[in-house]
C-alpha cells in the first residue's frame, strides 16, 4: 500500500471519528433538521421526483 | 553529417521556434485579433495553431532525443495509438454536448442569424444538457431540430373531431366579394373563420379575382358546423373545398385574407407557421432562459425531452464597450450560437415528448441528482450550496456574497469544476483501484471509464474535458506504454491541445481553456526552473533573501489567518474551544484594514506592512541559523513535509509566472493578491473536501442500490448515516474554506491592474521560453553558430518593430469614448495626460453595474489607474450609478457634482423629495424612478464624507476643468451650467450640467440630462458656444428633451444616443420615444448613432480631423434600422 492510500485511509477514519464527534455535541445535526436548512436549494431534486425520473428512464427504454 | 541527423537538428531548431510562435503570437491573436488585422495569417490563425501543434507532436516523436531516448518504432506507433485513443476518447465523452458547428439552414445559408431581429421563433428540440435550475430561472441548452423563423402568418387546419358537420355540394354562381359568394341553390355563403378585406379596402379587388378563380362555375364542397350554421346576415358559414383544396386556408396563405376570431367556431383550427428549417446532423446550439422555476411544470424538464419554444432568438451579446466580458464568444466556445428566454407561459414552452436520449448521459445525469439529494441531506446551507459546486458543478445555490468573497480571495476557480477538481477524482480513482489492487490495462480501463463518467456529469466544462483527456492519455502512457511519468505528462499536454482544438478550435480564445492550460504549462516547465532557483541553488543570497522568506510569510500569513478569522467559522472549533469566539477578530483588531470601502487599496501600505514584517523575520531567523555554519533551507528539505510545503511555494510562483500574472489582467482585469497565499491552505484542504465529499456521496449510492436489490429500507437509512457522518466532518472542512474566503476577502485587496498588452504578452512568453530553454538555445546556437545567432537577433529585431516600437511611439490624440451602458450616461475623456471621467452610468446588483462591467474594465485596459476629474452631470441614477465604485477602486483627484447636488445622508425620503422639489414624486411616492433616485444619492451623500480627493459642487456659469496645449493644439474641457432653477415640472434635469470639449477645430457637447427648458436658457446664454460637431442626446433621447432649437444651434454632424436597457429599468422608457428623436435628428441630416445598437463610440481627435469606431459593427445592424 503505497503512502498516498494509506493518507487516504488515515483521512476516512479520521473524517468518521470526528464526524461521529460533530453529530455527538451538536443536537441539530440530523438529516431531518439539515433537509430542512436546504428547503431553497434544488427543492426539484428529492427522492420522490428522482425515482419518477428512474422509472421513465427505464420506460423509455422498453 | 547523416541526413538524418540533419533533420532531426533542424526539427529541434523548428520545435523551439514553433513553441515561441505559439505561446507568443498564438496567446497575441487570441485576445487581441484587432491589434493583428495586419498580420497575414489571421485569416489562418486556427489553421496556424493545428499545423504548428501537430507538427510539435511529429517533430517531438521523431526527435527522439529530445523526450524518449528508447524510441523504437513500436513505441512510435503506439503514441500513435494514443493520439487515437484521445480522439475516441475526447469524441465519446463531449459530443453529445458541445458539437462545434455552426447552426446552418438546409441550403447552407446561415439564415439563422438573421432571427436576431425576429418577432418570434419556433424551435423544436431536446435539451442536450441537465437543466441548470437557478433561485428565478432555469437555464436550458436545446439542440435544434426543425426552426421556424418569424413565423408572422397564420393558416387554418380543419379539424371536424368532436364536432358534428354537414357536408354539402354545391355549384358557385355568382362571387360577392373575397369572402363571399352565391350559389346555384340562392344560398349566400360567408367563408368561415376568414376575413377578406371589405370593397374599396386595400387588396379588395385582388380577394375578389381570387375567388372568381377559384370559384366561378365551379362545383364545391361546403363544411358546415351543425351548431353554428347562419351569421347575423343568414349567410351560410361554410369550409369551401374545390377539388381538395381549402380555399379558406388558400385566402388566408397569399395574404388576402386575415383570421376572423370567433369563439362559436369549433372545426377551424388556428396555426402559426413559417419557413421550416429541418437542422440536419450536428449544428448549433441554443441556449434558453426559462423564467421564472416556480411552478412544477418547469421542474419536470430533463435531459433528453424533446420540446417546442415559442420566442424570439437573439444572438448571445457581443462586448460592446471597449472591456468587457463577451457572452457571444463565451457561448460560441460551448457550441452555443442563440439564445431565448421564455416565459413559464406553456404558450411560449410546450413538453413534445421524447428527443434522441443517450441513456448513458441520462444515468450520469440521475446519479448526479442522486449525489446531490445525498448532500441536501447530510451538508446544512450554504455548506451544502458549497459541496455540490466542488463536487458536482452544480453552479446554482452558491450566496452572491460568497461568490464575490471568492473571486477577490483568487479561489474562485474552485467554485467552478475545473482541472484542479479533476485532478482530485482521478487521484481518489487511483486510491480505489490501489486498494482492490486493480493495475495496468484494467486500471486504465475502469479510471478512463470512470473520469469519462465524472465529465459527462459535470456538464464537460473545457477545464475538465481537458484534464480528464490528459489524464487518461498520461496513464495509457504510463500503464500501457509504459512510459515514465515526466515523459508522458510533456507528451499528453501537445497531444490534448491538438485534439480539443481541432475539433472545438472555438475553445481557443477561451478563458477556462487558456488558464487551464497555462497553469498546466507552468506545472510542467516554469515550476522545476523555480524549484531548481529556490530550493536547489547554491547561492546563500537566493535561500537568506528568497526562498525562506518568502516561506515565512505564505506560512506567516497563513497562520495569521488561520487563528484570526478562519477557525471562528468552524462551529466544532467554537464547540471545543469557546475561547477563539472570545478573541479580539482581526477587523476588530484592525477597523480600518477591513473596511469594505477602502480595502480595495491596501496594497499600498497595510498589507504590505505586514507581509514585510514576516519577511524580515524570515531573513533574521535564517541569519541566525546561518551562524551554526548550517543551510537552513537545506536542512529543512530533508523533511518529507517542508519539502512538500517548499515544493509546493515553487508550484505557486510558477503558476503566477505563467498563468496569473499575465492572464489574469487580459481576462478579469483585475488581480487577486491573496491567491498566492490563500491557495496554500485552499488547494489542500479543497482536495480533502472533494475526495470527501465524492466518498461520502458512494456511500450513499451504494446502500440505495444494495437496499433496491435486497428489499430492505434500512440498509439504505445505515448508508445515509454513514454519509452523515463522514459529511459532518466534511461539513468542518467547508466551513472553514467559506471562512477562509471570507477572511481573506476582506484581507487583502483585489485591485483593478493593468491590463497586458498583445506586445507584453508576448514578450513576457517569449522571455519566459528564453529561460526555459537556456540551455536548449545555446546548445542550438553552438552547433549553428553564426546562422543561429544572425535569425534570432532578427527574430528580436522583428519583436521590437512589431511589437515594442509602437508602444513607445507617443499618443498625441484626444479619444473621446461613448460606453454602452444600458440605460444611462458615461464618458471618458482621454488625453495624453489626463483622464476625464463624465458620470459613471446605472446602478445594478454587484458585479452587474455599468460603472463595474463597462467602465472599469475599459480604464484597466487603458493602464488608467487615476482619474483627475470625475464630473456627475445630474444626480439622476443613470448618472450616479456607478459613482461609488469607482470612486473606491480609482484614485480620484477631483469630483465635479451638480449645484442641485443635496447631502442626504441625514435626511428622510420624504424630506429629500421635499427638498429637492419634486412634486410629481410628493404626490406619487412609490414611483420606483424616486425612491431609487433616493437611494443613490443617499448612498454618494455618505460615500463623499470620507472622500479623500477635491469636491467642487458646480454654480459658475462656465467652469474651466482643464485648459492646455496638446501637440501645439488647444485642449479645453469646461463645465457649462445656468442659475438654479427650482420651479419647473422636473428640476433634477433643468440643474443638470453640460460638458464641452474643444480640442483644435472640432468640438464636443455632452449635455447628458438637459431638460427642455434649461436648453432654452442654453441657446440665450451660449449661442456662441453650443455649435459642436459632436452631440450627445440629451436624456437618452427621450422625445420629450428634444429642443429644435437648441439642436439646430449645435448643429452636430453626429449626435451620440446612449440608450438601452439595463436590469434596473431605472427610468427607463420605450424605445419607440427615442425612434422619434432618431426620426427628426436624421431629418435635420445629422447620423444618429444609438449604443444600444452600435454599442459604445470610440472618436479619436487629432486637432484637425476626428475619426469614429463602434463597438459593434454599423454593418451588423444595418439591417435592424437605418442608421443612415
Amino acid at each position: 500500500m503505497d503512502s498516498a492510500t494509506k493518507i487516504f485511509i488515515f483521512l476516512l477514519i479520521i473524517s468518521i471519528i470526528f464526524g461521529t464527534v460533530v453529530i455527538l455535541t451538536h443536537p441539530e445535526y440530523r438529516v431531518k433538521n439539515i433537509y430542512q436548512t436546504n428547503k431553497n436549494y434544488y427543492p426539484q431534486i428529492n427522492d420522490e421526483n428522482l425515482n419518477k425520473e428512474f422509472k421513465k428512464l427505464f420506460e423509455r427504454k422498453k | 553529417m547523416d541526413i538524418r541527423e540533419k533533420i532531426s537538428k533542424w526539427l529541434d531548431l523548428l520545435v523551439v521556434i514553433l513553441w515561441f510562435f505559439v505561446f507568443g503570437i498564438g496567446v497575441g491573436i487570441v485576445f487581441y485579433s484587432n491589434d493583428f488585422s495586419n498580420f497575414y495569417f489571421l485569416k489562418f490563425k486556427y489553421l496556424f495553431l493545428y499545423l504548428s501543434l501537430i507538427f510539435i507532436f511529429f517533430s517531438l516523436v521523431i526527435r527522439a532525443k529530445i523526450f524518449l531516448p528508447n524510441l523504437t518504432i513500436k513505441r512510435f506507433f503506439l503514441i500513435l495509438a494514443s493520439f487515437s485513443f484521445g480522439i475516441f476518447w475526447y469524441l465519446k465523452s463531449t459530443t453529445e454536448i458541445s458539437p462545434s458547428h455552426l447552426l446552418a439552414k438546409e441550403n447552407g445559408k446561415y439564415k439563422f442569424i438573421d432571427t436576431d431581429i425576429s418577432e418570434e421563433t419556433i424551435v423544436y428540440g431536446t435539451i442536450v444538457s441537465d437543466p441548470d435550475i437557478r433561485e428565478d430561472h432555469t437555464n436550458i441548452v436545446i439542440k435544434p431540430d426543425i426552426i421556424i423563423p418569424e413565423p408572422e402568418k397564420y393558416t387554418i387546419e380543419l379539424d371536424t373531431t368532436n364536432v358534428k358537420v354537414i357536408i354539402e355540394k354545391d355549384f358557385v354562381l355568382r362571387v360577392i366579394d373575397g369572402d363571399t359568394f352565391e350559389t346555384k341553390q340562392g344560398q349566400k355563403v360567408r367563408l368561415l373563420g376568414i376575413n377578406a378585406p371589405e370593397v374599396g379596402q386595400p387588396k379588395a379587388d385582388k380577394a375578389t379575382e381570387f375567388l372568381k378563380k377559384k370559384l366561378l362555375n365551379k362545383e364545391v364542397e361546403l363544411i358546415i358546423q351543425e351548431d353554428y350554421i347562419f351569421d347575423i346576415y343568414d349567410r351560410v358559414l361554410a369550409v369551401v373545398f374545390v377539388d381538395e383544396e381549402n380555399i379558406n386556408k388558400l385566402l388566408l396563405e397569399q395574404g388576402l385574407a386575415e383570421i376572423y376570431d370567433d369563439p362559436n367556431i369549433r372545426i377551424i383550427k388556428k396555426q402559426k407557421y413559417g419557413e421550416k428549417i429541418k437542422i440536419k446532423g450536428n449544428s448549433g446550439l441554443i441556449r434558453a432562459k426559462v423564467l421564472p422555476t416556480i411552478g412544477n411544470y418547469y421542474f419536470e424538464m430533463n435531459y433528453g425531452d424533446y420540446i417546442k419554444i415559442i420566442s424570439p432568438l437573439m444572438l448571445p451579446k457581443k462586448a460592446t464597450n471597449p472591456a468587457g466580458f463577451d457572452y457571444r464568444k463565451y457561448l460560441n466556445a460551448r457550441g452555443i450560437y442563440a439564445v431565448t428566454k421564455t416565459l413559464r407561459n406553456p404558450q411560449e414552452i410546450e413538453l413534445q415528448g421524447l428527443g434522441n436520449l443517450n441513456i448513458f448521459v441520462k444515468l450520469s445525469y440521475i446519479l448526479r441528482k442522486k449525489l446531490l439529494l445525498s448532500i441536501r441531506k447530510t451538508v446544512p446551507y450554504p455548506q451544502s450550496a458549497f459541496l455540490g459546486g466542488v463536487t458536482l458543478g452544480y453552479r446554482g445555490g452558491v450566496p452572491q456574497k460568497i461568490r464575490e468573497q471568492f473571486q477577490a480571495t483568487g479561489v474562485a476557480h474552485v467554485l467552478a469544476l475545473s482541472g484542479l477538481h479533476t485532478g482530485f477524482i482521478a487521484a481518489l480513482l487511483l486510491i480505489v483501484c490501489n486498494i482492490f489492487k486493480i493495475k495496468s490495462l484494467g486500471r486504465f480501463i475502469s479510471v478512463s471509464f470512470s473520469l469519462s463518467v465524472f465529465v459527462t456529469m459535470t456538464g464537460a466544462s473545457p477545464a475538465t474535458v481537458r484534464a480528464a483527456l490528459m489524464f487518461c492519455l498520461g496513464l495509457f502512457m504510463y500503464d500501457v506504454l509504459k512510459l515514465s511519468l515526466r515523459n508522458s505528462s510533456r507528451i499528453t499536454i501537445i497531444i490534448a491541445a491538438t485534439i480539443i482544438l481541432f475539433f472545438s478550435p472555438q475553445l481557443l480564445p477561451d478563458a477556462s481553456f487558456v488558464l487551464s492550460f497555462m497553469a498546466v504549462w507552468s506545472l510542467i516547465y516554469v515550476s522545476p526552473l523555480v524549484e531548481k532557483i529556490l530550493l536547489y541553488s547554491n547561492s546563500k543570497f537566493i535561500h537568506q533573501f528568497l526562498t525562506f522568506p518568502l516561506f515565512s510569510v505564505i506560512s506567516g500569513m497563513t497562520v495569521l489567518s488561520l487563528f484570526g478569522g478562519i477557525l471562528q467559522e468552524v462551529s466544532i472549533f467554537r464547540k471545543f474551544f469557546p475561547f477563539f469566539t472570545y478573541l479580539p477578530s482581526l477587523e476588530n483588531l484592525f477597523p480600518k484594514w477591513f473596511n469594505v470601502e477602502t480595502s480595495q487599496w491596501l496594497s499600498k501600505g497595510e498589507f504590505f506592512l505586514l507581509s514585510l514584517t514576516f519577511y524580515f523575520c524570515g531573513i533574521l531567523i535564517h541569519y541566525l541559523y546561518s551562524l551554526s555554519g548550517k543551510m537552513l533551507v537545506r536542512d529543512m528539505i530533508r523533511y518529507p513535509l517542508f519539502r512538500t510545503l517548499m515544493k509546493f511555494v515553487s508550484a505557486q510562483v510558477a503558476i503566477q509566472i505563467g498563468m496569473m500574472w499575465p492572464l489574469s489582467s487580459v481576462y478579469f482585469y483585475r488581480f487577486p493578491i491573496s491567491g498566492f497565499y490563500a491557495n496554500f491552505l485552499a488547494i489542500p484542504i479543497i482536495g480533502i473536501i472533494v475526495q470527501l465529499g465524492w466518498i461520502a456521496g458512494l456511500v450513499s449510492l451504494i446502500f440505495d442500490f444494495l437496499s433496491y436489490l435486497l428489499g430492505i429500507k434500512f440498509v439504505s437509512t445505515i448508508g445515509i448515516n454513514i454519509t452523515l457522518l463522514i459529511n459532518a466532518f466534511n461539513t468542518q472542512l467547508c466551513q472553514m474554506f467559506l471562512g477562509m474566503a471570507k477572511t481573506w476577502g476582506n484581507f487583502v485587496p483585489y485591485p483593478y491592474v493593468e491590463m497586458f498588452s498583445s506586445n507584453s504578452l508576448i514578450l513576457w512568453f517569449s522571455s519566459l521560453l528564453i529561460i526555459i530553454w537556456f540551455d536548449r538555445i545555446k546548445h542550438l546556437v553552438e552547433i549553428y553558430k553564426i546562422k543561429a545567432v544572425i535569425f534570432l537577433s532578427l527574430i528580436f529585431c522583428f519583436g521590437l518593430y512589431y511589437f515594442v516600437f509602437p508602444q513607445i511611439k507617443k499618443n498625441k490624440n484626444v479619444e473621446i469614448i461613448f460606453f454602452d451602458v444600458g440605460f444611462g450616461n458615461a464618458v471618458l475623456v482621454k488625453t495624453p495626460n489626463k483622464n476625464i471621467l463624465i458620470d459613471t452610468g446605472s446602478p445594478g446588483p454587484s458585479g452587474w453595474s455599468s460603472a463595474e462591467s463597462a467602465v472599469a474594465p475599459t480604464l484597466t485596459k487603458f493602464g488608467i489607474k487615476e482619474i483627475d476629474a470625475l464630473i456627475i452631470t445630474s444626480v439622476k441614477p443613470q448618472c450616479v450609478g456607478g459613482v461609488i465604485y469607482i470612486l473606491s477602486h480609482f484614485k480620484t483627484n477631483k469630483l465635479y457634482l451638480p449645484k442641485n447636488f443635496l447631502d442626504c445622508s441625514t435626511l428622510t425620503y420624504y424630506d429629500f423629495i421635499e427638498k429637492q422639489n419634486l412634486w410629481y414624486y410628493i404626490t406619487n411616492p412609490y414611483l420606483y424612478e424616486a425612491t431609487s433616485l433616493f437611494v443613490e444619492n443617499y448612498k454618494l451623500s455618505k460615500y463623499i464624507k470620507e472622500f479623500y480627493g477635491e469636491i467642487k459642487i458646480v454654480s459658475d456659469k462656465e467652469e474651466i476643468v482643464i485648459n492646455e496645449l496638446i501637440d501645439g493644439k488647444n485642449f479645453k474641457l469646461v463645465i457649462l451650467s445656468s442659475e438654479k432653477i427650482v420651479d419647473t415640472l422636473d428640476t433634477i434635469a433643468d440643474n443638470s450640467l453640460c460638458v464641452k470639449i474643444i480640442y483644435g477645430n472640432h468640438s464636443v457637447l455632452l449635455p447628458t440630462q438637459l431638460g427642455v427648458k434649461l436648453q432654452d436658457k442654453f441657446v440665450v446664454h451660449f449661442s456662441d458656444v453650443l455649435k459642436s460637431n459632436i452631440l450627445l442626446v440629451p436624456q437618452n433621447g427621450h422625445y420629450n428633451a428634444y429642443n429644435e432649437a437648441f439642436v439646430k444651434k449645435v448643429s452636430a454632424e453626429i449626435a451620440v444616443c446612449q440608450y438601452g436597457w439595463t436590469n434596473q429599468r431605472i427610468g427607463y422608457f420605450n424605445p419607440s420615444y427615442v425612434l422619434a428623436t432618431q426620426q427628426k435628428y436624421q431629418s435635420l441630416n445629422i447620423k444618429f448613432l444609438r449604443t444600444d445598437f452600435v454599442g459604445s463610440v470610440s472618436f479619436v481627435l487629432d486637432g484637425e480631423k476626428y475619426i469614429y469606431t463602434t463597438g459593434i459593427s454599423e454593418e451588423e445592424y444595418k439591417t435592424r434600422i437605418n442608421i443612415d
